[in-house]
């Protein structure tokens, strides 16, 4: 068994994107290169024929094991609008406990000669075992692993902040809450990191701060007003319910005075910072209602900003791959 | 398996090594049937009808297991008694203690028994097994205890399972101590655990993989040492994982508690870091810890505190076809165990002496039996080693059924030729 490194395991000989796994360990070219190629497609969206010819002919599957309406909603109209033949395949957890194990679910999916998996599992690194026992030339997206990674999630972000900051450098971005599940808030903090952004901040109680968060090149605040001292880049997340539970946190009450983004803690942050959220927001729970609509909230442009990046990866990894299969065919002969 | 069966073995010109008996430089040994009857000059009337000519070899007592699973009973698609004590002895083991998580558990003297047959028919090591602790290794009730010192079982074991709580450990101990039975555990408390698969750190912040933190195994270490320093009773510390564990083992040795300890291989080559990539080889219990703790228990084994073992667990391909979480753990660590520790030496990460020593005086102190030492009426049991020929580790010449050995492609330095078991050659190549 090869074991490679995630970062490694999805560029082709050429340095290209042919699997999106996550944001770690790719270069600033190639996030740059993902961030302008969504915003590029942004146009394309505004139009009243919104479908490119990209994806043509492929057929891309939709291999959700964790159900998440959303996320794949935004797969599936991304894969529509770039042309492509859509599959989603909802397998519920109760089917592969059948004993039928993921290798073998993927060897029948293999069979109905796939181009692309769009990946949401519930094990950490699940996206990244696909990918390492996929056949050739067939495209891994992950649509978020266990606590690992979320990138398309992530690179939406990037795009939301780059179109309202116009840069990583020189901006602080904090981000709140549940650090210790987040796969959204590890795969920001990678990308943020290798776009530039010097100042990264991580808040919430240590209940939900990973150990040895530091070793990210973040640093961990306790203290909300404190951490949002001049942020320009505020990013919430969301506190699932069953977090109350497992002695992790005492009650949403006191979780919301701590750590709930209101007008009065946004106040801490810079004026003109922006506040955004990977949703669904939970009102009253992580985020205040006033500050979820509020001037300074670019919730809904994240929402917006959800297709054309998925557009992005989608294509550019269906090129990767396509280029790898041209050069090795060429080798072949 | 005897492959050359004789009654009087000489070997000669070999360079043994024995920190037992102070044994470093060439000296002949002269085996008659089981036992070692001379050394450095035969009998008289000695009439060798076998020789081995040891010239430029290595010999060491051979090696003692403190922990290894045999698969048998009731896991044969895993491994099997006689592949794995094969594995072993090619490896240079003469003994081993099977864990007793098997199914049915050996926690009745019909599986003790039925282990110690099959291992005899096999007839590569001899295998000593670990009975259970309690009943069915639930951690409620009792095992039999007496009885299953009588049919054979070296000492009683709860493995990394979880006890009820404190009073049953407590009363195992107790009786145990009656009896002049050891208690082995591997600490690791479950609550503490929280279904981590790897140890906290870095790295699985990094990856995202839910944590063990030191804590899980120093937490229920205390426990065991007080409760061992109620009851009195003869307490081993199978496999442990951590700096801060040495710290606490070798301060109740101190205090004169009869507490003894080991490491698994696997956690003297191997850290979290290894982890990265998703390696589900390296999923494994006790977890591979930080590059410090590695250190630490380098340390300890240099030092003469604590015994190696294997921690042998063999698993089938899919077992590890699966991300990293949701595989099985463990390694198959018998068949390369003493290229790998040999390595060790190479790197300068352990001693010689102190290698040999915590597979063979080591362990049989801690077993209390007359083995790991090349000495006059002794067992015959040897392990003939070159160090200096290289081999690179393919899966065809693995004796293991288990398919998760993590070292395969990788070349060693150092080859076990002779194995010889209660004088008989059991293994050559």
């Amino acid at each position: 068994m090869q074991h490679m490194d995630p970062s490694q395991i999805q560029l082709n000989q050429e340095g290209r994107l042919k699997h999106f796994l996550t944001t770690e360990g790719l270069s600033k070219e190639i996030l740059t290169e993902i961030i302008d190629t969504a915003n590029s497609f942004i146009s394309t969206q505004e139009r009243s024929v919104k479908t490119v010819p990209l994806l043509r002919g492929k057929t891309v599957v939709n291999l959700f094991f964790e159900n998440s309406t959303r996320t794949r909603s935004t797969f599936e109209l991304a894969a529509k609008r770039l042309s492509a033949n859509i599959l989603n395949l909802d397998i519920a957890r109760s089917a592969t406990s059948k004993g039928e194990t993921l290798m073998d679910t993927l060897w029948n999916l293999e069979s109905m000669y796939s181009d692309m998996f769009v990946v949401r599992h519930a094990d950490s690194g699940a996206a990244h075992f696909i990918a390492q026992h996929i056949t050739p030339n067939v495209a891994v997206i992950n649509a978020g692993d266990g606590r690992h990674a979320h990138p398309t999630q992530a690179m939406l972000d990037m795009l939301t902040i780059y179109r309202e900051k116009g840069s990583f450098e020189n901006i602080s971005v904090a981000i709140v809450g549940d650090i210790l599940h987040s796969r959204v808030a590890r795969s920001q903090v990678y990308a943020l990191k290798t776009l530039g952004c010097n100042d990264v901040r991580v808040i919430g109680p240590n209940t939900l701060i990973p150990k040895d968060i530091e070793s990210l090149g973040v640093r961990a605040f306790n203290n909300m007003k404190q951490g949002l001292k001049g942020v320009n880049v505020v990013i919430m997340l969301r506190l699932q319910k069953e977090r109350m539970q497992n002695a992790l946190l005492p009650s949403e009450s006191e979780y919301y005075r701590l750590y709930g983004l209101t007008t009065e803690s946004l106040a801490y942050a810079e004026p003109d910072a922006i506040v955004m959220h990977p949703g669904p927001i939970n009102r009253g729970v992580e985020i205040e209602s006033a500050v979820a609509d509020g001037q300074q909230s670019v919730i809904l442009k994240q929402v917006s900003n959800g297709i054309p990046m998925r557009m992005a990866v989608m294509a550019m990894a269906m090129g990767g791959q396509n280029q790898e299969q041209t050069l090795n065919e060429e080798e072949a002969k | 398996m005897q492959l050359q069966p004789q009654h009087t073995l000489h070997i000669k010109n070999g360079h043994v090594i024995d920190p037992a008996n102070n044994l470093d430089g060439i000296i002949d040994i002269f085996i008659e049937n089981d036992c070692i009857v001379a050394l450095d000059k035969a009998p008289i009337g000695f009439q060798a009808e076998c020789t081995i000519d040891a010239s430029g070899k290595t010999i060491f007592p051979g090696f003692i297991d403190l922990s290894s699973f045999l698969a048998e009973p009731g896991f044969s698609q895993r491994g099997s008694i006689a592949n794995e004590t094969h594995a072993a002895a090619q490896s240079g083991f003469t003994t081993l203690c099977c864990t007793p998580n098997t199914k049915p558990v050996i926690d009745s003297a019909a599986v003790a028994a039925l282990v110690q047959e099959k291992a005899q028919k096999a007839g590569y090591c001899r295998v000593l097994p670990l009975g259970a602790l309690t009943a069915n290794l639930e951690g409620e009730q009792l095992s039999n205890m007496s009885s299953l010192k009588e049919a054979g079982c070296v000492a009683l074991s709860q493995t990394e399972l979880p006890f009820k709580d404190g009073h049953v450990i407590k009363q195992c101990y107790n009786y145990a101590a009656g009896f002049n039975i050891s208690a082995w555990v591997t600490p690791i408390d479950q609550a503490l655990a929280h279904g981590g698969c790897m140890h906290e750190g870095a790295a699985s912040t990094q990856m995202g993989l839910a944590g063990v933190p030191v804590s899980a195994e120093t937490s229920a270490l205390a426990q065991h040492l007080i409760l061992c320093e109620e009851t009195g009773v003869k307490l081993h510390i199978s496999r442990i994982s951590s700096a801060r564990a040495v710290q606490m083992i070798l301060d109740a040795q101190q205090q004169g508690l009869p507490v003894t300890a080991d490491v698994a291989i696997g956690n003297l080559v191997f850290t979290d870091e290894d982890c990265r990539g998703y390696n589900s080889l390296m999923h494994v219990s006790p977890v591979y810890r930080s590059e410090s703790d590695r250190q630490a228990l380098l340390q300890a084994v240099n030092d003469g505190h604590i015994a190696i073992c294997s921690n042998h667990v063999p698993q089938g391909h899919a077992a590890k076809m699966a991300p990293f979480a949701a595989s099985e753990t463990g390694i198959a660590s018998l068949d390369n165990f003493t290229q790998v520790l040999l390595s060790l030496v190479e790197k300068g990460e352990l001693n010689l002496h102190s290698a040999v020593k915590a597979v063979t005086q080591l362990p049989a102190s801690i077993l209390k039996k007359k083995l790991g030492s090349i000495a006059i009426e002794h067992k015959a049991d040897l392990c003939i080693v070159d160090l200096n020929e290289s081999t690179t580790v393919k899966v065809d010449t693995l004796q293991s059924k288990g398919a998760n050995n993590p070292w395969i492609g990788q070349t060693f330095k150092g080859k076990v030729t002779h194995t010889i078991n209660n004088g008989n050659i059991v293994f050559q190549d």
